[in-house]
């Protein structure tokens, strides 16, 4: 028996002052699925996040989340189905990154009782190592910092949403931006574990090579468009490389001066520091 | 897993203790404020006076004039500075977090500009309007009141539908339309001013200085169904208030029904601010100073910092209007001077002493 | 600000208060303590000998000068202070027209004080009317008839110089002058009150009330003297008010030096002194008028 997807868009389009952002959309997330979304500048990634978390309403066709499209689900119950974490968030006002991360336990969270909230609180702020950082003030922290701190919200968010959806996605906006290297792949790391918990993960990347370690299938946008989507093996490929990202390189080929190169190796744990 | 401490560093005092004591603090300050309001004053009254005309064991006519001052002219006084003093502040942590600048202040919805617009046609213009229309005598006394009231929220509602389009209300538009309203209604009033005899320039002013004078139950009667359900609902916006301040995407991927929240707070406080300039003219600083304060001490969590702005806005209007009474007795300052004179060195000083806030 | 008389002491005042509520509003003898309010009623009071029962004045009680220095002060007239005012424990309130705001003067009554407010039209008949009516209050009917009639003789005699008249000169009052921006009298002001019992045309009799007046209406008015406030002494020099150049400066007027600075309260205030500065006024412009 199909069950419906926990989240398919159709014939996605969205246009403003006539020009069109994106185009032509199909896509759908499972759970257990980490899909990464890469694209130069300018592809509409952003765009594509923003129409399936809800924020923007499509100029043309449907996002339904389990069945129902975005318009049925009242915005409480989807923020149990669905976060999004962020690219940045700057504060006008000095809450602890603690507070921020309580923030996601308020509303879906509201029915749990103070300790199931405090732990969850606790769990979080532990994964996205931010425990040390819990009573300083948000807006004195480092941009990498504050992402991890956002990450946290999110994951509260989601902690308490269990509560209330099972199936739930897991958007990212370019979470690794301003993180370093073991922050990079602790963040990726808890998400793909996330995923393995049952939760869809979309996310967009900047770097194919964090997007070739974690994703499961990457789906590649140019124009509006998604012009390639499968396993990073199908989908990284020279000419596609070419054409979308403008670059000659060759994928897989060692660089022929003394250049060295490190690649990010999912699943082999960071040293945490805690 | 380590326990999550409460305890605050860098900009706040420590501690849920801490936030419990700020707010026991507040309460007594507020009490303290209230007896002073009601003992001191032009009239010397002894305080077991004070007390025995409060509990209504005095009926002793020798002492009718000192009951009338207690029951008549000092409590409905102090009532309405708790109820302007709760609201102007608590708008202003509202404004604040709406527009997620600390910066805004309650005007920053028009109210100011209408009302004064509003204030200066009946004051210049009233007597000359009354006397086209064939009305006799004098111009009713509830005329400027509930001109300034319905100008107030006539220009909230206007900067509200240039600022909204398609169900969005965008709070970049509605600060710089904003701009505008002041600007034109500036003008406006300029002109009213330009026209203006001497009398009429001096009622003006005072107006626009704020008094909490003439103070009457009335008065409170009126103001009070207003600004009170407004405190009372406020708290019921803390949880979407906290989340907005991440950012309006940001909120609403958290579940808070973004443009419902932001019409609703820019009602709640057109109405609260309106009835306060109708009641006592334009008071500033404190919807810009109070919240400050006490996102110091308690932090910017907007579930404990409105219910305390209410508490810390009335304790200090009242006290403020204790200054304005004895300063000069027996006239009275306006207490738009008081708390600017006080308002603005306090704000500075919170400047100096915090790091610097950061651009945008 | 110096306060050298200490209040009564309370029982005189609560036993006043006590008599005035149980006798009601008719009284005949003197009122111990009197709240003046309005600068010609203040004028009034201490022409008729009651200033030491004067208990508070208002910022425009300037003449005498020494009483607005001695005396307490309860504020702009149209911003007063209930409180404040019973604190000097006033028997009656006696205040112009236009005192307010209308709910301290309500809280006033009903604490038992009888407040008065006395009509201030800018006439001869406004000015002794005053008089009558501020003497009754204040029970001091005989010094006001004797003050009523010292001040009718006034006006009188300058009824008769007004008839000598021939040809009225045109004058221009000027409140104030800042910045090149004159607010002069016009109609219907106290302004043009003035003028009339001094047997001049108002050149700003287009407009109505003090208002603000162009620099081109300045020239069309075309005054043959221009009449200042000088409160205190204080006035400006001749040089900087018919500065050439200025709209002043163009007029009639400026060609003649002929500006003339007077007390405000005397001028506009419709007090006891009305007829002697109106008088000041014609002769200065009438130089040639017979003398009584």
């Amino acid at each position: 028996m199909a069950e419906p997807a926990l989240l398919r868009a159709r014939d996605l389009a969205y246009a403003v002052s006539g020009r069109s952002l994106v185009e032509g959309i199909a896509f759908a997330a499972e759970p257990g699925t980490v899909q990464i979304v890469v694209g130069p500048n300018g592809a509409g990634k952003s765009t594509l996040l923003r129409l399936l978390s809800g924020e923007l309403r499509p100029s043309r066709g449907t996002v339904t989340y389990e069945g129902e499209t975005l318009a049925e689900i009242p915005p409480w119950r989807l923020a149990a189905i669905r976060a999004v974490m962020p690219q940045a968030v700057r504060l006008a006002f000095p809450f602890t990154a603690a507070e921020v991360a309580r923030i996601g336990l308020d509303g879906i969270g509201s029915g749990l009782d103070r300790r199931a909230r405090d732990a969850i609180l606790a769990e979080s702020l532990g994964r996205a190592d931010v425990t040390h950082l819990a009573d300083r003030a948000y807006p004195t922290l480092s941009g990498g910092e504050q992402a991890r701190v956002q990450f946290a919200r999110v994951l509260c968010q989601l902690a308490a949403g269990r509560s209330v959806a099972e199936r739930q996605v897991l958007f990212l906006d370019e979470p690794t931006a301003s993180l370093d290297l073991r922050h990079q792949t602790a963040l990726l790391d808890a998400a793909v574990s996330l995923a393995g918990r049952g939760a869809a993960v979309v996310a967009i990347l900047h770097d194919l090579n964090l997007a070739a370690a974690y994703g499961d299938v990457l789906l590649v946008m140019e124009g509006g468009r998604i012009v390639a989507r499968g396993s990073p093996e199908a989908v990284m490929q020279d000419d596609l490389v070419a054409r979308v990202f403008g670059v000659p390189w060759r994928v897989g080929e060692v660089p022929r001066s003394r250049q060295p190169f490190l690649l990010p190796q999912r699943g082999v744990a960071a040293k945490s520091q805690d | 897993m380590r326990r999550v401490s409460r305890r605050r560093t860098g900009f706040h005092l420590g501690g849920a203790q801490t936030g419990f004591a700020i707010f026991a603090g507040l309460v007594l300050l507020t009490g303290l404020a209230i007896l002073l309001s009601l003992g001191l004053g032009a009239v010397r009254i002894p305080p077991g006076r004070v007390l025995g005309i409060l509990v209504g064991a005095s009926d002793d006519p020798a002492l009718a004039r000192d009951a009338l001052v207690i029951l008549n002219i000092r409590l409905p006084r102090t009532l309405l500075g708790l109820l302007v003093g709760a609201s102007l502040a608590v708008s202003g942590a509202l404004m604040q977090g709406l527009f997620r600048n600390p910066l805004a202040d309650p005007t920053l919805v028009g109210i100011s500009a209408g009302s004064g617009l509003a204030a200066a046609t009946v004051i210049v213009l009233g007597d000359r309007l009354r006397a086209a229309a064939g009305l006799p005598g004098p111009m009713p006394y509830p005329v400027l009141p509930v001109a300034a009231f319905l100008g107030g929220l006539a220009t909230t509602v206007c900067l509200y539908r240039i600022a909204t389009r398609a169900g969005r209300t965008s709070m970049a538009t509605m600060l710089l339309a904003g701009i505008a309203l002041a600007a034109l209604a500036g003008a406006f009033t300029g002109l009213l001013v330009y026209a203006s005899d001497d009398r009429q320039l001096r009622d003006l002013t005072f107006w626009s200085l704020g008094s909490l004078s003439g103070a009457t139950w009335t008065k409170v009667a009126v103001t009070a169904p207003a600004i009170l359900p407004v405190l009372a609902l406020v708290p019921f916006l803390g949880r979407g208030l906290n989340a907005l301040v991440l950012g309006e995407a940001e909120a609403f991927h958290l579940g808070i029904a973004v443009e419902r929240l932001k019409r609703l707070v820019i009602l709640l406080v057109a109405v609260a601010v309106g009835t306060g300039v109708a009641a006592a003219g334009v008071i500033g600083f404190v919807g810009l100073v109070v919240p400050h304060i006490l996102r110091l001490g308690i932090g910017p969590e907007h579930r404990r910092l409105l219910p305390a702005c209410a508490l810390l806005g009335g304790a200090l209007l009242v006290l403020a209007d204790v200054v304005a009474r004895l300063v000069a007795a027996p006239a009275e300052l306006p207490i738009g001077l008081v708390t600017a004179l006080v308002g603005a060195p306090v704000f500075l000083w919170l400047l100096l002493g915090r790091p610097t806030l950061s651009d945008g | 600000m110096s306060r050298p008389h200490t209040s009564l002491s309370r029982r005189a005042v609560l036993v006043g208060a006590i008599g005035l509520l149980a006798s009601g509003p008719a009284r005949a003898t003197a009122v111990a303590r009197i709240a003046s309010l309005g600068g010609a009623v203040t004028e009034i009071l201490w022409r008729l000998g009651a200033g030491p029962r004067i208990a508070v004045v208002d910022t425009t009680s300037i003449y005498p000068a020494e009483i607005l220095r001695e005396k307490p002060n309860a504020g702009y007239l149209r911003a007063l202070s209930a409180e404040g005012l019973l604190s000097v424990g006033p028997d009656l309130v006696i205040a112009t027209e236009g005192a307010g705001p209308p709910a301290v003067l309500a809280q006033l009554r009903e604490a038992g004080i009888r407040v008065e407010l006395i009509a201030e039209p800018p006439t001869a008949e406004g000015v002794l009317d005053k008089i009558t009516a501020v003497g009754r209050l204040a029970g001091l009917e005989t010094e006001a008839a004797e003050l009523h009639r010292a001040v009718a003789a006034g006006f009188a005699g300058l009824g008769r110089q007004r008839a000598a008249v021939k040809r009225p000169a045109r004058a221009l009052v000027v409140l104030s002058l800042a910045n090149g921006r004159a607010m002069v009298g016009g109609r219907e002001s106290t302004a043009d009150g003035i003028l009339t019992l001094a047997g001049l045309r108002n050149a700003a009799d287009g407009l109505s009330g003090f208002k603000p007046i162009s620099d081109e209406a300045i020239v069309a008015a075309a005054p043959d003297t221009v009449i200042m406030m000088a409160n205190e002494g204080h006035a400006q020099p001749i040089e900087a008010v018919f500065a050439p150049g200025t709209a002043l400066g163009q007029t009639p007027a400026a060609a003649r030096r002929s500006l003339m600075a007077m007390d405000g309260l005397a001028l506009l205030g419709f007090g006891p002194r009305t007829p002697e500065t109106a008088e000041a006024l014609m002769r200065a412009v009438y130089p040639d008028l017979p003398r009584e």
